[in-house]
């Protein structure tokens, strides 16, 4: 979870004039200078709150917020993308790639990638999908006790347990972890962190939860399984 | 306590920060880092005081159109004229769900229409609040002014008829409430037409309100239930009537 405000970071290349719209091109690449497979960029709208602060008894600005423009496209097999008729306004600027291992350059950041269309089009510097390492998380459930959600939008049901793992950053960074694979009682969830991070695995649960050795993990609160992004890492862990 | 709005008007697609009003991943309990269940807290402390625990809730913004009756289908399948509720509702689900801005929508006629989660073959890029809450508030507070906007999400165009999007917006507040199974919650439009002529708006368009709600489904089957609670800023000198509450409230 990107719980981080969003702040600014840019470098632009004018080249080109057209008023009122602008296309935005660029290069997206893996940490390895190759161009990863089936990758694409998103750039979305900063609009800010405008006139209102955490004191303000109500509106202050009647105004209904705006949409924020959004647009997104493939990057090709050169590494290159291209967004045309962008308006005129400041955009976060994401890359996103198919693969497990790699991570948006929008991911494990407070700091994005920003750029301001004006009245010319942009080139935006290179994006990188960086490589991480592997959490996998093998959960035991016996007896079938976890109830896997069918659809992303769902809404708690109203019965069944749940089980949730991701992993927490000391910085406060949330990262999800997400089920790839159900074989017998066994469900795995994977979750990429950077090489350079070190987290601790969070568990959302209503089960009682523990690892390998059999030690309790606390759910709904930062663990004491500490994991370090230098190398991928298999975890176990049980439900009942 | 009918409800306790925690944030005016949260915006949970394009601001995720705001999800540290309810599970805070910075700092801990009495201060330091760590972690804080806040809105887990505040239901403990509602209860210990003999208030209902589930009002508590954060009032969310529509989203205004800018073709009269507009609407389509937001990346969670609701109304897109309801974004902030359902990534609200989105938020709060933790694991069953995702908030922030959808991957691939369309912008149409002022609206974020459709997207997914990631996109195809990928990771999703939305987001998951480390916490579920299985029990959602019950109350759904929007604040709405039916209008229809110039574009771009610019001001409300009051020389456009405001009924048919009052209407489309207040069945689809209807449907959002029937599909996600909270058809005993309290539809609270927390800020609505003022019925005068300030700050943008008029009686007119306070007039086309109400009568695109009572042409609406929310009216039809939920109208026991909904409030329609009129904005008013005593800080603007436009709003001539102070509008007495319950003495001696007078604001």
């Amino acid at each position: 979870m990107t719980i981080a405000l969003r702040q600014v970071a840019c470098t632009l290349l004018v080249v080109a004039t057209s008023y009122g719209q602008a296309t935005v091109s660029g290069a997206v690449h893996d940490d390895s200078g190759g161009v990863p497979n089936a990758s694409s960029v998103q750039i979305q709208q900063i609009v800010p709150l405008k006139n209102r602060n955490l004191v303000s008894i109500g509106d202050v600005d009647k105004t209904p917020p705006p949409a924020p423009f959004a647009a997104t496209a493939s990057v090709d097999q050169k590494g290159t993308y291209s967004i045309p008729n962008v308006p005129v306004g400041t955009y976060v600027v994401c890359a996103y790639g198919t693969s497990q291992r790699l991570f948006s350059n929008c991911l494990w950041t407070s700091q994005y990638s920003t750029v301001s269309v004006e009245s010319a089009n942009v080139t935006v510097p290179p994006l990188v999908l960086s490589t991480g390492s592997v959490i996998t998380i093998a959960v035991n459930d016996p007896a079938g006790a976890i109830v896997v959600p069918t659809q992303p939008f769902g809404t708690p049901p109203a019965s069944g347990h749940y089980f949730f793992p991701g992993v927490i950053a000391e910085n406060g960074y949330y990262s999800s972890a997400r089920l790839v694979s159900q074989s017998g009682t066994t469900k795995t969830y994977v979750v990429t962190i950077p090489k350079t991070a070190i987290v601790r695995v969070f568990v959302d649960s209503d089960l009682a939860v523990t690892d390998a050795g059999g030690n309790t993990v606390p759910t709904r609160t930062p663990s004491s399984l500490i994991v370090q992004g230098t190398a991928d890492t298999n975890i176990s862990l049980n439900v009942r | 306590m009918a409800e306790y709005d925690l944030e005016n008007e949260i915006n949970l697609d394009q601001f995720t920060v705001s999800a540290r009003l309810f599970y805070d991943n910075i700092h801990a309990v009495g201060g330091g880092s760590g972690t804080t269940d806040v809105l887990g807290q505040l239901r403990s402390l509602a209860s210990l005081h003999g208030l209902n625990p589930y009002a508590i809730t954060t009032s969310t913004s529509w989203s205004a159109p800018s073709v009269s009756a507009y609407h389509c289908g937001s990346v969670y399948g609701d109304s897109a004229l309801l974004l902030n509720q359902s990534t609200l509702l989105g938020t709060l689900a933790g694991g069953w769900s995702y908030f922030g801005f959808p991957y691939g929508p369309s912008l149409t006629n002022g609206l974020v229409c459709g997207g997914s989660v990631g996109p195809p073959g990928g990771p999703p890029t939305m987001i998951q609040l480390p916490v579920t809450y299985t029990t959602q508030p019950t109350v759904n507070d929007i604040h709405v002014v039916p209008c229809v906007t110039s574009g771009g999400g610019g001001p409300c165009n009051s020389s456009i008829d405001a009924t048919a999007t009052a209407t489309t917006f207040y069945s689809d507040f209807w449907s959002y409430l029937s599909y996600r199974s909270m058809t005993g919650n309290v539809a609270m439009m927390g800020e609505t037409s003022s019925n005068q002529n300030c700050e943008g708006e008029t009686q007119a368009m306070a007039t086309q309100n109400v009568n695109g709600y009572l042409a609406s489904n929310l009216y039809l089957y939920h109208a026991s239930e909904t409030t329609l609670r009129p904005w008013e800023n005593d800080t603007i000198s436009c709003y001539a009537a102070r509008v007495i509450i319950n003495p001696p409230y007078t604001r």
